[in-house]
């Protein structure tokens, strides 16, 4: 009885020790944010509270996730800037065009050359993706669709995020590891309960941080595109102009008027 | 007779110079003696009514039912200008042409134009006349008299 007293004892204290290693990661998460520290200090600091050295590019090792910007290959310009930051291009353009279906057969085509794929298309405009690497290339070859109005790019920085989502995933992966290890261990139905919650606990968030981390990666490797088209009609009514200035030249006007 | 021969003398003498288109204006109109552009011959009437020529590169040698057509649209269709006549016209140098008169309005005021071409070859001369319409149309038969001296 005592024996079996002493091992549930152990078993919560395990389970105590892993719970308040999991609060204390969470708190120095919070912490490191709201100093704002730098995003190298964050990982380094992270990392010794974890109890290991973790950096964006042992992600991929860590997480199972394959790290962004990997699919896109691009310039040797881009590949630099994105081996050190991790950047979201979007852009949104306002053009008026007389033909809709033009307009957009036009947008396919571009979006298709660029190695990329129409993710919306409507009577008012089209959205598309494409490899972060052509993103520019593609904003000028969309002047060539119709008259720009009005156009916003905007490129932001995600770096941290991504690191962030990252080292958690990984904390969260390790603690899960612990969780199950203790499962197999056994114990009694009660403290097997509390663990099987936790674990559940432990793999919902998981999923949740891969979800989150899979949808900026899809965000940083390929840029979005939304072009919106004002359709302008073309004048019903035609302009006599014959190819010959002279000949707008006749009347009065001119000849009244010439000194 | 002793006309002719004057018109005769006076084309002989600018062909050998090489001049500018000349016509001879209607006894109350004074021909200017620097034509502004696009004209290179330019007279006036005491009323303020115009008379001018002018010369216009053809490198198409489009022919006379074509100018004749294209400047009728042009008139009617892009200015709003109403036809009110048009024959046929032959210079005393022989020159066959169209002349058209077309009437318009600006300010409530009636306006004549009167306008005669010449496809010759790879240059069409031109010939324009206008005016208020009561100021011009006593001047008409004039008008179309100095036009046939257009050389």
């Amino acid at each position: 009885m005592l024996a079996r007293t002493q091992k549930v004892s152990w078993f919560r204290c395990c389970l105590l020790g892993l719970i308040s290693l999991m609060l204390v990661s969470c708190s120095a998460a919070i912490h490191a944010d709201a100093r704002q520290m730098s995003s190298e200090a964050s990982i380094a600091a992270r990392g010794m509270l974890a109890g290991e050295s973790v950096d964006a590019s042992g992600l991929a090792q860590d997480t199972g996730i394959e790290p962004a910007g990997s699919r896109a290959k691009g310039s040797e310009a881009y590949a630099r800037g994105t081996q050190q930051r991790k950047v979201v291009y979007t852009a949104l353009y306002t053009m008026r065009t007389s033909q809709l279906e033009v307009a957009l057969a036009r947008s396919k085509a571009i979006a298709e050359s660029m190695g990329g794929w129409v993710q919306q298309e409507g009577s008012e405009g089209i959205v598309f993706r494409v490899p972060a690497d052509k993103f520019w290339e593609t904003t000028r070859k969309i002047q060539e669709i119709g008259r720009i109005l009005d156009h916003t790019i905007q490129s932001r920085d995600v770096t941290e995020e991504y690191t962030d989502l990252g080292i958690r995933l990984s904390v969260r992966k390790k603690f899960l590891a612990e969780l199950q290890a203790l499962y197999a261990k056994g114990g009694s139905l009660q403290d097997l309960l509390a663990v099987k919650k936790e674990i559940d606990r432990v793999t919902e968030e998981i999923e949740r941080l891969e979800g989150k981390i899979r949808y900026l990666r899809d965000q940083i490797d390929w840029s979005t595109i939304r072009l919106r088209f004002q359709v302008q009609s073309e004048s019903v009514t035609r302009d006599f102009n014959l190819p010959f200035r002279w000949l707008q030249s006749l009347g009065i006007q001119t000849l009244m008027t010439a000194r | 007779m002793i006309r002719m021969a004057r018109l005769t003398s006076l084309f002989l003498s600018l062909s050998l110079l090489g001049c500018t288109l000349q016509m001879e204006p209607p006894k109350n109109y004074l021909q200017l003696e620097r034509a502004a552009w696009p004209y290179e011959y330019q007279a006036v009437s005491t009323e303020d009514c115009r008379l001018a020529a002018r010369t216009i590169e053809n490198p198409e040698k489009g022919g006379l039912d074509f100018w004749s057509k294209a400047i009728q649209n042009q008139m009617v269709q892009a200015k709003g200008y109403t036809l009110v006549s048009q024959s046929p016209v032959e210079t005393l140098g022989g020159w066959k042409g169209r002349e058209f008169l077309f009437s318009t309005h600006s300010n409530g005021v009636e306006f004549y134009y009167l306008i005669a071409i010449f496809p010759i070859g790879d240059k069409i001369y031109l010939t324009e006349a206008g005016g208020e319409r009561h100021l011009l149309e006593p001047d008409l038969a004039g008008l179309r008299t100095a036009i046939t001296t257009l050389h």
